[in-house]
């Protein structure tokens, strides 16, 4: 299982959007996204939320931006 | 010269009580040397409701306060007011001796109409209001109105339900001494001044129609006799359909596609809007946020985000209207925004708020809120609660 992937996301969308945009991910997902911390388990059910979230908050570009950083 | 006065201030300091001195300090300013004589407060639910609302009593001892946690953020003329820790934002109200401001808390247990009722009576014992704002927590709204109506009828009210930000019961409303989990808080202005408001439904109907032929409170079970679930996703398309093989949350596919009763005031059609909130399988019965009466038509509703943010404009004007003000007469105002609304819009209603807010009402204090169910009074229909929706409430001299 993966770690402090969620927290890459929501950091990503904090510095790149607003806190307000981090909001709208945690109403969305229904999960307080700001309680994963960078040692923290990834949920994969949350994982799969967020992700399917994240074209409300973030462009095609920022989000294949942020698929590269996961990843390396 | 002015009778009523007002101040609003908001922060999104990181910690609670730096918030609330933030706020306090922005709307003292405003308010200038009259003594607060109300304290309207709304919270994101990243602060603790009770760090918030104590910091305020120790910094107005004595002063009514009254509010309810906001989802995402607060928001006014400013705009949204959010913060990684959180956010604050407050109205101060004072006034000359011959208005008075009171408040009246009462939890909310398997009762709602008696809270209503119980709160209700605290204020009228003070007097006939000319408006009473109402925050509760999510679940028994409609019945907490009737409870108003028993002991304060006709009297408008406005209002928004308390909000977290996960949807999962973190919201607190304002109570004696410490903000609860289950309850309502109500504040009502009384004396010779102008109070009023409006409250609209921001997306347009559709000619999707169907009678709902079962229903238990806030459960729609069937529709024109067929699942509920199978209905709505031959309306709403595939963006639902894992929902209604699975089960699940369809909070956000709704915020722009909602449903509605039709209703007619003395202003023409008003549509009580109802967000559909989650399909349980099996079954297909659909979780809504406000009532669905058995045997009455629903439409289905359809808007775009620079709908739902435009919607202001005519909510101002329709506000400035009921209490027959111009702008420049207004002194305080209280603005009610669905959250599951503003989650659809995004930034765009930051935006929105500061070209329509800030733009006709320049320098009044409102304290916004972003909420999970708004209240409001219809002309010929009374006071309604309903989903997905904005209103604004307005005070003038």
């Amino acid at each position: 299982m993966s770690t402090g992937n969620i927290h890459r996301i929501t950091s990503y969308v904090e510095q790149r959007k607003t806190p307000f945009a981090v909001s709208r991910l945690i109403m969305m997902t229904g999960s307080n996204l700001r309680s994963f911390g960078p040692d923290v388990e990834d949920d994969p059910a949350v994982m799969r939320k967020l992700r399917s979230a994240l074209g409300a908050v973030l462009t095609d570009t920022e989000i294949r931006e942020l698929e590269v950083q996961l990843a390396s | 010269m002015a009778r009523l006065h007002a101040g609003a201030g908001s922060s999104s300091a990181r910690v609670a009580r730096d918030a609330v001195r933030e706020a306090l300090t922005q709307a003292r300013k405003e308010l200038g040397d009259v003594a607060p004589r109300l304290a309207y407060v709304a919270w994101s639910v990243e602060h603790d409701a009770s760090v918030v609302v104590a910091a305020l009593r120790e910094a107005l001892p004595g002063v009514p306060i009254h509010g309810a946690s906001s989802s995402l953020g607060v928001c006014g003329p400013q705009g949204i007011t959010a913060g990684a820790h959180g956010a604050v934002g407050i109205l101060l109200l004072g006034a000359d001796a011959d208005i008075a401001l009171h408040v009246a808390h009462a939890p909310v247990e398997a009762d709602g109409r008696e809270a209503g009722r119980k709160a209700a009576a605290e204020l009228m014992s003070k007097g006939r209001p000319k408006l009473i704002w109402m925050h509760a927590s999510p679940g028994k709204e409609e019945d907490i109105l009737l409870g108003i109506a028993d002991e304060a009828p006709g009297v408008p009210v406005f209002g928004g339900s308390a909000a977290d930000n996960a949807i999962a019961g973190e919201w607190r409303v304002v109570a004696s001494p410490e903000p609860i989990a289950s309850g309502v808080s109500l504040a009502a202005i009384y004396g010779e001044l102008r109070a009023g408001g409006a409250m609209l439904a921001p997306h347009s109907p559709t000619d999707r129609k169907a009678v709902v032929t079962r229903s238990k409170d806030r459960v729609l079970e069937a529709l024109d006799g067929r699942p509920a679930a199978r209905v709505l996703r031959e309306w709403i398309g595939d963006s639902i359909g894992s929902q209604v093989e699975e089960g699940g949350n369809i909070l956000a596919q709704t915020s722009l596609h909602p449903i509605a009763f039709p209703r007619t005031g003395s202003a023409g059609v008003h549509h009580v809007t109802v967000h559909p909130a989650v399909i349980h399988v099996p079954g297909g019965a659909v979780d809504l946020f406000a009532r669905a009466p058995q045997g009455s038509e629903l439409c289905l509703m359809q808007g775009t985000p620079e709908q739902l943010v435009d919607a202001l404009d005519p909510l101002i004007t329709a506000a400035l209207s009921s209490i027959g003000a111009a702008a420049s007469e207004v002194r305080a105002g209280v603005l009610i925004y669905c959250a599951g609304c503003a989650g659809a819009v995004g930034p765009l209603l930051h935006e929105g708020l500061i070209r329509h807010l800030h733009a006709r009402l320049p320098g009044v204090p409102v304290l916004g809120m972003l909420t999970f169910g708004e209240q409001g009074h219809v002309p010929g229909l009374g006071n309604l609660h309903q989903d997905l929706s904005l209103s604004l409430s307005l005070i003038a001299d």
